[in-house]
């Protein structure tokens, strides 16, 4: 018990009280499987955090344990609760959007909106329906006769109107088109998110998410590869498009991450620690074109990275 | 008026069954709580053993209980092992 | 929060718990019981009108007359014996609810929705069990007094114009009203004497990945025959047989009713059911 109280003093002065989510040593298995292999997390509040993986990294996996959805091992705190034993309580302040399509099929869309006006404290009917108004959905019909599209919105327009702390989305806009992609995050920044809140999105789709971010984890294999702020993504990587007689240069500065494009090779840089955020990177311009990755690059180099 | 040292016994009181506690809590995760399967063949045999020895304990007979039914003179059983209880 | 708020924000929770399995469940829980009391009185009629004019007259004639006079108590415990057909078709509809209650939202993955709301694992599954005991009973009970006012009228409608005195279409009326009475207490009583098998489906319905109530039957039977052939002795089949009497799952007064609620019989069948319900709400956090 002495040291039960020491480990837990010496993990409140490593979390900062502001965390949203505290995790350490986060596991799950599935039988032999290890879904969650060791993971660290530590969100702050009013963060929009993306967790980026490939298939099977884990990103499903950790977003349920996050709200109680599957059991782990391992420290965890989400707003304050433990969602292995206080799920209920969680969901007060939290919500989950677990892709698409999870939305009860033979409910009418009007009876899914009194079912959460009933159970949810935080529940604003009217707000939720100032939403819908603006979309096609006809609430007289059941879930099932509506499309993908229509399905997100309505889930959407609940969560919207729930005045939570927390939001976690995992993969929201999968098999969506590019229409329903692009209202569902504007709706999240637009409608929903007001600084306070925190929101964690897993996606495949980078691109879409990397302008909303302040936060970003990788994760592989179970475990967690990189994560860091977005800023700080901007200052700690450069990408160069370097032409073909400076190829054995480049080569010399240790790149994390090369690929062959039309014009010639593109070069992953990570700076050092004393380098970042200083303006001088003409050893780099010298090389060729000087540009800020995307997350998809560093992403991909980073998990190369991690692979050996 | 509590005295510090029984404070302090109290205190060391509540460590030891929270300890003992989390103690259980941790062999249950393990052992019933480990998977669903565990779970649901542990609650099967736990009421499988409660009915088993349950039976032996009141000498359970296989014919319904008789319950008093002043409408009908209906013999179900004629020889009835149990009784209303 | 004070505690009046309190009290109204859980009475509002769960209207909503029970308003979700009614409206999830429409089909099995409204139009089911709607359809079986239909059908049974169109057969009912149907078989009636078989027979030739004069001998209709002479039976409707002899309804009447036997019930002009009679104190209805005392005659409705024949109609609700009568009546106990219904109690199958309340077990029935009851089991099939409960079988898909825990099975259906895992399966079509709304799991997920229903588990981001506040609402705890233990709620989730009590507002099932309540469902099932309480609130499946009491719509087939509904149902069935509408539609036996229905056919009473039809009949006394029927009977005027053939001719037929209607001199005991009060007492008729009376006794069938006590009668519904009757099989309403005596479905209570027979879904609480029930509770065991409440739990025995409802434990299936969180485990199984398929057919969870084909999965209950043939596991309470492959226990029953491992136990004779390995241990040789007969628990379960006697446990089973101990509870199977219809003469238990019927009920012809208050007396009656308060002597089964609170024999040991009943409440040992509860304990049991409370083991194997909470064995289900343990389940639940495997659901995934």
């Amino acid at each position: 018990m002495e040291n039960t109280r020491q480990e837990s003093a010496m993990l409140d002065a490593i979390w900062r009280p502001e965390s949203a989510i505290k995790a350490r040593n986060l596991r799950k298995s599935y039988g032999s499987f290890r879904a969650l292999d060791g993971i660290d997390l530590d969100i702050p509040r009013g963060a929009i955090c993306g967790l980026i993986g490939p298939n099977g990294a884990g990103k499903t996996t950790a977003l349920k344990s996050l709200v109680g959805l599957c059991d782990s091992d391992g420290e965890l705190s989400v707003i304050g609760h433990d969602p292995r034993v206080a799920r209920a309580s969680l969901m007060k302040d939290a919500c989950f959007i677990a892709d698409v399509g999870v939305l009860p099929k033979s409910l009418r869309c009007i009876d899914l909106l009194a079912y959460v006006d009933d159970v949810h404290s935080k529940f604003n009917r009217a707000k939720a329906l100032r939403f819908l108004a603006t979309t096609d959905i006809d609430l007289k019909k059941r879930v099932k006769t509506l499309s993908k599209g229509m399905v997100t919105q309505l889930h959407l327009a609940l969560v919207m109107a729930i005045d939570v702390e927390l939001l976690i989305l995992d993969e929201p806009t999968l098999g969506l088109d590019i229409i329903y992609r692009q209202e569902f995050y504007d709706c999240l920044l637009t409608q929903f998110y007001d600084g306070s809140q925190t929101i964690v999105i897993s996606t495949h789709q980078v691109e879409e998410i990397e302008s909303l971010l302040s936060h970003l984890i990788f994760i592989s294999h179970g475990k967690i590869v990189f994560s860091t702020e977005m800023e700080a993504l901007q200052q700690r990587f450069v990408e160069v498009t370097v032409d073909a007689e400076n190829y054995a240069a480049a080569d010399a500065l240790n790149p994390i991450y090369t690929r062959a494009t039309l014009g010639g090779k593109e070069y992953l840089f990570e700076l050092e620690a004393g380098e970042r955020g200083l303006g001088d990177r003409s050893r780099f311009e010298r090389l060729g074109r000087v540009s800020t990755p995307s997350v998809a690059d560093v992403f991909v180099a980073k998990l190369g990275a991690s692979h050996g | 008026m509590k005295s510090e040292h029984d404070t302090g016994e109290d205190m060391e009181r509540i460590e030891r069954e929270t300890s003992q506690s989390i103690k259980l809590q941790r062999v249950l995760r393990r052992t019933l709580l480990r998977n669903k399967h565990s779970l649901f063949f542990a609650t099967i045999a736990l009421v499988l053993c409660v009915i088993a020895v349950e039976g032996k304990l009141t000498d359970r007979q296989g014919r319904g209980a008789q319950f008093e039914n002043p409408f009908f003179d209906l013999e179900i059983a004629p020889d009835i092992g149990s009784s209303l209880r | 929060m004070d505690s009046l708020a309190i009290g109204t924000r859980s009475i509002r929770r769960w209207r909503g718990l029970l308003l979700r399995e009614i409206r999830e469940n429409r089909s099995l829980l409204l139009y089911a019981p709607c359809l079986l009391v239909l059908v049974a009185i169109l057969l009912g009629m149907r078989l009636f009108t078989l027979l030739p004019l004069e001998r209709q007259k002479a039976g409707l004639e002899l309804l009447f007359n036997r019930f002009e006079g009679l104190n209805a108590p005392d005659v409705a415990p024949l109609l609700t014996s009568a009546g106990a057909l219904n109690l199958l078709f309340i077990i029935g509809i009851a089991t099939s609810y409960l079988a898909s209650s825990l099975y259906a939202d895992r399966k079509e993955r709304s799991y997920f929705f229903w588990q981001s709301m506040p609402i705890s694992d233990r709620s989730t599954i009590l507002s099932k069990v309540v469902t099932a005991v309480v609130m499946i009973p009491g719509i087939y009970l509904g149902v069935l007094t509408a539609g036996s006012l229905m056919l009473i009228i039809g009949v006394a409608g029927y009977s005027f114009s053939l001719g037929v005195e209607l001199n005991g279409l009060q007492e008729l009326f009376a006794a069938i009203l006590v009668a519904l009475g009757f099989i309403g207490l005596s479905a209570l009583v027979a879904m609480l004497w029930l509770l065991p098998g409440v739990g025995w489906v409802v434990l299936f319905s969180a485990y199984a990945s398929r057919v969870p109530l084909l999965w209950a039957i043939g596991v309470l039977v492959a226990l029953s025959l491992l136990e004779e052939i390995v241990l040789g002795s007969n628990a379960i089949d006697t446990w089973i047989a101990s509870r199977s009497s219809p003469w238990q799952y019927l009920v012809f007064s208050f007396e009656d009713m308060a002597a089964r609620l609170f024999s040991y019989d009943m409440l040992f069948g509860a304990a049991l059911g409370a083991m194997l319900i909470t064995g289900a709400t343990l389940m639940r956090r495997f659901a995934d």
